[in-house]
């Protein structure tokens, strides 16, 4: 027996509207792009120096860090490495005037970091410490 | 014709429910934490010596890892060469740079529960004398099987 199914508009439900509320909220890692930077500098009399990085990660977040990037202007020789609060290193390197750690796919924190600059000369050196990541909602 | 439709409440089931909980739980089958390999990172080496470094990733059973960084350098110029050994124990990559090496690859290459990454690594010098050296890994492990968006 043929049944006669009302069409849409006129009292039938389809659903279609559950379904987009539940299918839509679904992706809750909601991510955008995050970059900070700070300058430092180590005197002559400095051997190294931790920095602290704040990143202000917002509750509800946390940042993966990608890369972190510290230049400095004398081409000199320094040492990076990158800690947690808890003193955890989770990254470090040599460089010539300029030091990029990849972290790729990154390190996950929801707190601020210390970065220690280490310099192999008498010399005064000053740079930058730029920290990219991704910023991830973790509800 | 006109039929009179049930509203919600009075019995007439929207499946609502059932399509949350089944695109709630796809995500979380998905999901995958990072993964990172930090050995006491400096290292007091000789030149012209191939370091062999076999980095235990304690992947449980049912997960995977994915090698996606390693990253490898010394305080001087000098020509590092670093190999990275699959988990059969293939090499699956080689790269020398002056001072440093880095493999970084969105896709990652991967390891299985007792399995491990063997990396080896050698500084070249025309003399032999000691370097510092700094290595780190980076990966993402996940459920196994699962495809890597």
């Amino acid at each position: 027996m043929a049944k006669s199914i009302t069409p849409r508009g006129v009292g039938r439900p389809d659903n279609e509207r559950e379904v987009h509320r539940s299918a839509v909220p679904t992706p809750l890692i909601g991510q955008t792009s995050f970059s900070t930077a700070t300058d430092f500098d180590l005197s002559a009399g400095e051997e190294y120096k931790y920095i602290t990085i704040s990143l202000n990660v917002p509750d509800g977040y946390r940042l993966i860090i990608r890369k972190i990037i510290v230049s400095i202007h004398q081409n000199l020789l320094i040492a990076v490495s990158a800690s947690n609060l808890s003193w955890y290193h989770f990254c470090g390197g040599f460089g010539y005037k300029i030091v990029e750690l990849t972290l790729y796919p990154g390190f996950p924190t929801t707190e601020d970091i210390k970065i220690y600059v280490r310099k192999y000369s008498s010399d005064e050196i000053n740079g930058s410490i730029t920290i990219l990541g991704i910023l991830e909602y973790t509800g | 014709m006109v039929r009179i439709v049930s509203p919600k409440g009075t019995g007439f089931p929207d499946y609502t429910d059932i399509l949350h909980r089944i695109s709630v739980e796809t995500y979380k089958e998905q999901s995958s934490w990072y993964w990172a390999a930090v050995p006491p990172f400096y290292f007091h080496i000789n030149t012209n010596t191939w370091y062999v470094f076999q980095i235990n990733p304690n992947i449980p059973e049912n997960r995977e890892l994915f090698l996606n960084t390693v990253v490898a350098t010394v305080p001087s110029t000098r020509l590092l060469t670093l190999e990275i050994y699959s988990k059969d124990g293939d090499l699956v990559e080689k790269a020398s740079e002056y001072q440093k090496v880095v493999f970084s690859v969105k896709e990652g290459i991967k390891y299985y529960h007792n399995t491990y990454i063997v990396i080896k690594v050698c500084v070249h010098a025309t003399t032999t004398t000691t370097e510092y050296l700094t290595l780190y890994c980076y990966g993402l492990q996940q459920k196994r099987g699962v495809s890597v968006l």
